[in-house]
């Protein structure tokens, strides 16, 4: 148990410690805040070579000064004086490099940098020409480290002024095998052109990949341009679908406010209730009542239409709702209007249907759509309610004996906002009915549907699940 | 005999709940503040403590919602059933009548045929959230 235990912290610590590392990391490499984009890039990766180049010089120094070799046989006792100039020379070089490299002047710290080997080895020459114990045909291994420089120029600073380190290199070798001709190249003329050589392949293998990478860069930046793009005419449409909210709500309450005065002002005159009116002004007081309501509806309907269109209908839903009931409420709706037109209106539902989850008020709004549609376009004849209960839901048929829909019209009929030709010579109505009543039967998780034909007649039917799957909602409308 | 008091700025919507109480002479007892200054003071200077309280939302210089604050603080009235008559009727101005503590919400334009059975089962204790 205690050792579990004891593996547990030591986990834990050495988790603890690699965080710490990779934070001292991160905040050592940490470009300057006025750098962005490729510059911060740059910078980021110049000093994530500085320091490592820092950290390796450290180590080097400790070496040399500690010189944990002087107790092996063979070996002198005393600190490498070349050794220890050549650490102390770069460190500095590497220090100032990183200053550099922390600023937004990163670039001279990348030219330093790729300046410090070629410094390093003239140093070390320059100490081994005094002492005079230059080993003889060395040159060509140092030329091979000043090429490092051009490769860490290349890589950090831009194309073009990589290349001028790599000619400065070259102009720097060739000073060195022309100055110091005793120490060149004992037999070894090839390594010399070879070395020559590479600074050009580096800078043109570090070019093709500069020109690589402009390429994905000028790529990204598109990228980037089109998602900033994209995401502005996103904002300009979300601002403009709130603009629409709150123009639909005020709207809303303030048609509300003065419909209150027409449609109960006209209905209290109706009732006689402050002195008799004739049988003229009676009809006339009950038309503002009835147009002052079917203002009222068209109200409703565009409401609800802009909240299906924001997905923001949410239902008010109740556990056993009798549709029996519920179709019931809609016929006496309805009924009235059928008084002066040779139109029966039976319903043949059994008694017992099984109860429904739903919105109560929107399952009476489909039912009445349908009903007072049916009630409109037939002249004559039958509107019959039935239903048909299968295993998960119920069917409820409204049919009527009107004119039918034509085939041409049937594809406008859930469309918001058209009317079918006949529809527009009944007059009334918004056009919005049927698609509200389509995208309620919808979230309720039953469909709505019809089938037609012309002076036969037309049946809607609208199925409920018997145990809807919906979760209750916690608001109404 | 019910008594309710129905704070409202608008005049036409005042005239509107005094056709009603006229058709319900024996039933119903509207009393009227047509502003919300002092609303807190000429609540507690009233005769008697209504039985139910009808409040317009937007209002000045007490909102509805102030209105509400204001009644659930007197231990006499915060039992009383307040209800918004309000002409504001999106689904996000319902909620937040719902969740500042209004017991029930009708809508302007009122149904004046149903509004006396609506008050009453208000009384009774259901919650009205009636959109006309």
């Amino acid at each position: 148990m205690e050792k579990g235990l004891d593996t547990q912290a030591q986990l834990t610590s050495a988790k603890s410690i690699s965080q710490w590392v990779t934070n001292l990391w991160q905040h050592v490499t940490k470009p300057s805040q006025s750098l962005s984009g490729e510059d911060k890039r740059q910078a980021n990766l110049l000093l994530n070579l500085l320091s490592a180049s820092l950290m390796l010089n450290l180590i080097a120094l400790v070496i040399v000064v500690t010189n944990p070799l002087s107790t092996t046989e063979g070996v002198a006792a005393t600190i490498d004086t070349r050794s220890l100039l050549v650490s102390f020379t770069s460190l500095t070089f590497l220090v100032i490099a990183y200053a550099f490299g922390r600023s937004q002047h990163y670039e001279w710290g990348a030219l330093l940098l790729s300046l410090a080997p070629v410094i390093m080895v003239l140093v070390g020459l320059l100490y081994a020409y005094t002492s005079e114990n230059f080993p003889d045909g060395r040159l060509g291994s140092f030329i091979y480290f000043i090429n490092l420089g051009t490769v860490v120029g290349s890589v950090v600073l831009s194309v073009r002024r990589s290349i001028y380190v790599a000619i400065g290199n070259v102009i720097l070798i060739m000073l060195l095998v022309w100055l110091l001709p005793q120490w060149s190249f004992d037999g070894q003329r090839d390594e010399m052109i070879f070395s020559l050589i590479i600074p050009g392949l580096i800078v043109a293998s570090v070019t093709l990949r500069q020109r690589y990478l402009n390429q994905i860069n000028s790529q990204i930046r598109e990228l980037e341009r089109l998602n900033a793009a994209e995401q502005a005419a996103r904002k300009q449409a979300e601002q403009a679908d709130q603009t629409k909210s709150a123009f639909l709500a005020s709207m809303s309450h303030e048609l509300r406010t003065p419909l209150n005065a027409i449609i109960n002002f006209s209905k209290f005159l109706g009732k006689e209730v402050s002195g008799p009116i004739n049988d003229e002004q009676k009809q006339l007081v009950g038309h503002i009542s009835e147009s002052g309501q079917h203002l009222l509806r068209l109200i409703n309907d565009v409401l609800d239409m802009s909240r299906i269109a924001a997905g923001s209908l949410a239902l008010y839903v109740e556990d056993d709702i009798d549709l029996r009931d519920t179709i019931q409420v809609a016929v006496n709706y309805v009924e009235p209007s059928l008084h002066d037109k040779p139109v029966t209106l039976t319903m043949d539902l059994p008694t017992s249907l099984p109860m429904v989850t739903g919105d109560r008020k929107r399952l009476l709004q489909i039912f009445l759509n349908i009903l007072s549609n049916a009630a409109k376009f037939t002249e004559e004849g039958v509107i019959s309610i039935r239903s048909k209960i299968t295993a998960n839901e119920i069917e409820i048929a409204i049919q009527d004996t009107g004119a039918g829909i034509a085939d041409e019209d049937s594809e406008h009929v859930f469309s918001s906002f058209k009317q079918t030709d006949s529809g527009l010579r009944q007059g009334g109505g918004t056009g919005l009915g049927m698609p509200i009543s389509r995208e309620l039967a919808e979230a309720h998780g039953g469909r709505l549907w019809f089938e037609s034909e012309r002076g036969v007649g037309t049946t809607f039917y609208v199925t409920v699940p018997l145990k809807s799957a919906l979760v209750v909602e916690e608001l109404t409308i | 005999m019910m008594r309710v008091l129905y704070v409202e700025d608008d005049a036409r919507s005042r005239d509107v709940l005094r056709m009603v109480a006229r058709l319900h002479p024996n039933e119903l007892d509207v009393t009227i503040f047509d502003n919300s200054t002092d609303f807190e003071a000429r609540l507690l200077a009233l005769p008697s403590v209504p039985d139910l309280i009808l409040l317009d939302i937007h209002m000045k210089p007490h909102t509805g919602f102030e209105m509400l604050e204001m009644i659930k603080q007197h231990d006499d009235y915060k039992t009383i059933p307040v209800v918004a008559l309000t002409a504001s009727v999106m689904s996000k101005e319902v909620q937040i009548l719902r969740r500042v503590g209004f017991h029930s919400m009708l809508s302007k334009p009122i149904d004046m045929d149903q509004f006396l059975s609506q008050l009453q089962r208000i009384l009774k204790g259901d919650a009205i959230w009636y959109i006309a």
